[in-house]
């Protein structure tokens, strides 16, 4: 059922979505520049390259799984099946998840460049911790506001976490999609200034993501129950 | 009769921490002999409105009330007609763009023409963006959105992080001062080339190179009869 | 008097032939378009409109071939989709007045047409609270207060109960005085009851194109449905099904008079 979801976002639009990851890669490897990454790639570098390549691929991925997300659309498909509370919640879940799963392979696809650059245990804990787990929860809420106010509180919510992610100035520990902004860098042990060595989660950190995810979860798949499967969405 | 979706507004929430942190002289480093708030007024005035602009142009007037295959029949063809119908939310955008430009240069003590020259610039390619994105690949909002922004970024952005590109800067003074090159321009780009002013030759040909875009996209193909998906759900 | 000629007109949709050489001529009048779904009317009503290239083949409006210009067509046409997006909104005839403002054409005919097709009282209502059967009158306000010379309706009595229906027949009848009015429809009723001509696709293919009475009659049989072994199981012997058989029809079939739907079907199955 998650395929149903996917084959409605799959198309060239998604391969686009790969464009601006790819020449930030290729920025983010370059010699010194003046960008945040330079040459001397280590944990650091592999934690400021998720914080910019990880809020870009959600924000990118969000207009282009708007299809597969569209609650007008999915809407008519369970009035059609007469879906109950429960089926609509576990569908809303599969459609986010659809989402989800274009994310991920951005990020998959980028964790295998990361890889030749940085072997070692830091590449697969920095690339899964981070980015998936607060990529999931920052889609969770985009997907809940998109439920109410549309396509473009979708975009909004996900724009302003990437944003406040990328501006890695501002208290967003929990927030932080990449979980590697300079505020969030404090909840990894040993941090991202030492070079060489293989930053850890801390429990507490973890724990709140966690839990963040989960709750997350719940919001997605109550997220329309104000709003019941039979509610007719205007004309159009 | 509305022609622009007034959700698109929303997008404007999404800039707003940077903004505020930008303007405010709080995030970023700049080089020696540069204070924060200069460089924050060039990346708000080089990068924000642009894009900015992009997205809520883009996501605005593709959300069409309009069946196109009614606006396909009026006279005007839809490509130069967008231009009109919205002509007052893009003289709107214009002035803000302008008043907010203004005003972080009076805050930043940054010259009014160093602002003035990359916003413009930039806005004159998020426009055309918006335009080819809407009209010509007739996209949904947000696709749309997204595609006007990755097609504005590549001009306000993309040379401010990539040294080879750095001469083809919208903002001469930002690619610089990214690469952490100190002081005021004019900045040497390469041993024996030609050096940045506040002008570069960035801030022309990309603006030029949209409307070329913009022209190129009416003209091909020259009816909108030939435009793909043009008639929908055809059987 | 307008006109218009397709030769040899085909069209690509992707790996799909959604029209395949069509050679046809229209003057004013009415012209029906049956076919089944897929067979591509909505594509020939789209190539008839301007609003759609074809792939190849010429078209000539009023003896003239036209270019890759669809300028004039547009002009003197009026397509309404099956499928017309409609903002919902906005009341019903400010609707209409903009959408007669985008086009550039006149709106002195709305009222009488609002009037007409019964929609007085929801002019002012705003088009999402209106019923099915509402929008689509709207839709038909709209393509008939174009007033164009040439007037192309996509499935146009969908949604519309049997007295609308007959409105809007009525309406197509008085029109096609002057007008050359192509509507497609899979209500074979309609057909018989007003269009003087009909044009039969499928498959992109014309299969026919003349009057409904020119289509060559199948031979119909009814047979008692003992006699139609799997097909219903009878209780008394007195069921008796219509059909067209392809074989020797059995001895206790009866030959009957056969109708348009029975030469619709025969034609495109």
């Amino acid at each position: 059922m998650i395929g149903f979801h996917l084959r409605k976002a799959i198309g060239p639009r998604l391969i686009l979505a790969l464009v601006p990851v790819a020449w930030l890669t290729w920025v983010g490897f370059q010699p010194v520049t003046g960008t945040e990454v330079g040459d001397s790639f280590g944990p650091w570098g592999l934690g400021r390259y998720w914080a910019i390549i990880a809020p870009i691929a959600a924000a990118a991925v969000v207009p282009l799984v708007d299809a597969a997300w569209r609650e007008d659309r999915l809407r008519a498909g369970w009035r059609l099946a007469a879906a109950s509370g429960w089926a609509i919640a576990r569908d809303r879940l599969r459609a986010l998840l659809a989402g989800f799963a274009a994310y991920g392979c951005v990020i998959a696809a980028g964790t295998v460049f990361v890889a030749l650059r940085l072997p070692g245990p830091a590449v697969a804990v920095v690339t899964v911790i981070g980015p998936l787990l607060g990529g999931y929860t920052a889609l969770c809420l985009a997907y809940a506001a998109g439920v109410r106010g549309g396509t473009a509180a979708r975009i909004t919510v996900i724009l302003l976490a990437a944003v406040l992610d990328l501006a890695n100035a501002l208290p967003t520990p929990l927030l932080s999609i990449s979980g590697t902004g300079d505020v969030a860098a404090a909840s990894w042990s040993p941090g991202f200034e030492q070079a060489g060595a293989a930053p850890l989660p801390v429990a507490g950190f973890l724990a709140g993501r966690v839990l963040l995810a989960v709750a997350a979860t719940v919001l997605v798949m109550v997220s329309g129950l104000t709003r019941p499967g039979g509610t007719s969405a205007p004309a159009r | 009769m509305r022609t622009f979706d007034r959700r698109a507004l929303a997008l404007l929430l999404a800039g707003a921490p940077l903004l505020l942190a930008w303007s405010s002289g709080y995030y970023g480093q700049p080089p020696p002999g540069v204070t924060r708030l200069a460089l924050g007024a060039h990346w708000v005035c080089g990068w924000l409105i642009p894009l900015s602009a992009a997205a809520v142009l883009a996501y605005g007037t593709a959300a069409r009330p309009v069946d196109p295959r009614v606006t396909a029949a009026a006279p005007r063809d839809p490509r130069e007609r967008w231009w009109l119908e919205h002509g007052l939310t893009l003289a709107s955008a214009t002035v803000f763009s302008l008043a907010l430009t203004l005003g972080q240069a009076s805050r930043s003590a940054e010259p009014p023409l160093a602002l003035l020259i990359p916003a413009v610039s930039g806005l004159v390619v998020a426009f055309c963006a918006a335009q080819i994105a809407v009209t010509r690949l007739r996209l949904s909002p947000g696709p749309a959105a997204f595609a006007a922004l990755a097609v504005t970024a590549l001009p306000v952005l993309a040379p401010c992080l990539t040294p080879a590109l750095r001469w083809a800067a919208v903002d001469p003074t930002l690619a610089a001062w990214m690469a952490l090159a100190p002081g005021t321009p004019p900045y040497p780009i390469g041993p024996g080339a030609v050096e940045l002013g506040m002008v570069g030759p960035g801030a022309v040909g990309w603006p030029v190179l949209a409307v070329a875009a913009v022209v190129a996209a009416r003209l091909l193909p020259p009816d909108v009869s030939a435009i793909p998906g043009g008639a929908h759900d055809l059987d | 008097m307008t006109s218009i000629e397709l030769w040899n007109v085909s069209k690509s949709l992707g790996r799909t032939l959604a029209l395949d050489g069509a050679d046809l001529s229209f003057g004013p009048g009415l012209v029906a378009l049956l076919g089944r779904n897929g067979a591509g009317k909505s594509t020939l009503l789209s190539i008839m409109a301007g609003l759609t290239a074809e792939t190849s083949g010429d078209l000539h409006l009023n003896g003239s071939r036209l270019k890759k210009d669809r300028r004039p067509l547009r002009a003197a046409a009026t397509f309404l989709p099956q499928d017309l997006r409609l903002d919902p909104a906005t009341p019903a005839a400010a609707y209409v007045r903009y959408l007669l403002d985008l086009r550039k054409r006149p709106d002195d005919q709305l009222e009488p047409l609002l009037a007409r097709f019964g929609l007085t009282e929801a002019a002012t209502t705003p088009i999402g609270e209106l019923s099915g059967g509402a929008r689509q009158r709207v839709a038909l306000a709209y393509a008939c207060a174009c007033d164009t010379p040439i007037l192309l309706l996509d499935e146009p009595t969908q949604g519309l109960d049997p007295w609308e229906r007959l409105t809007l027949m009525d309406y197509l009848a008085e029109a096609a005085a002057d007008k050359l009015i192509v509507y497609s429809t899979h209500i074979i009723s309609d057909v018989e009851a007003v269009a003087p001509r009909l044009v039969v696709l499928d498959r992109g293919q014309v299969l026919h194109d003349g009057p409904a009475g020119d289509l060559a009659a199948p031979l119909v049989h009814e047979v008692p449905v003992e006699d139609a072994r799997g097909l219903v199981t009878g209780r008394d012997g007195l069921y008796k099904v219509r059909c067209i058989l392809d074989g020797d029809p059995p001895e206790s079939a009866k030959l009957v008079e056969p109708t348009l739907t029975d030469a619709y079907l025969a034609l495109t199955r």
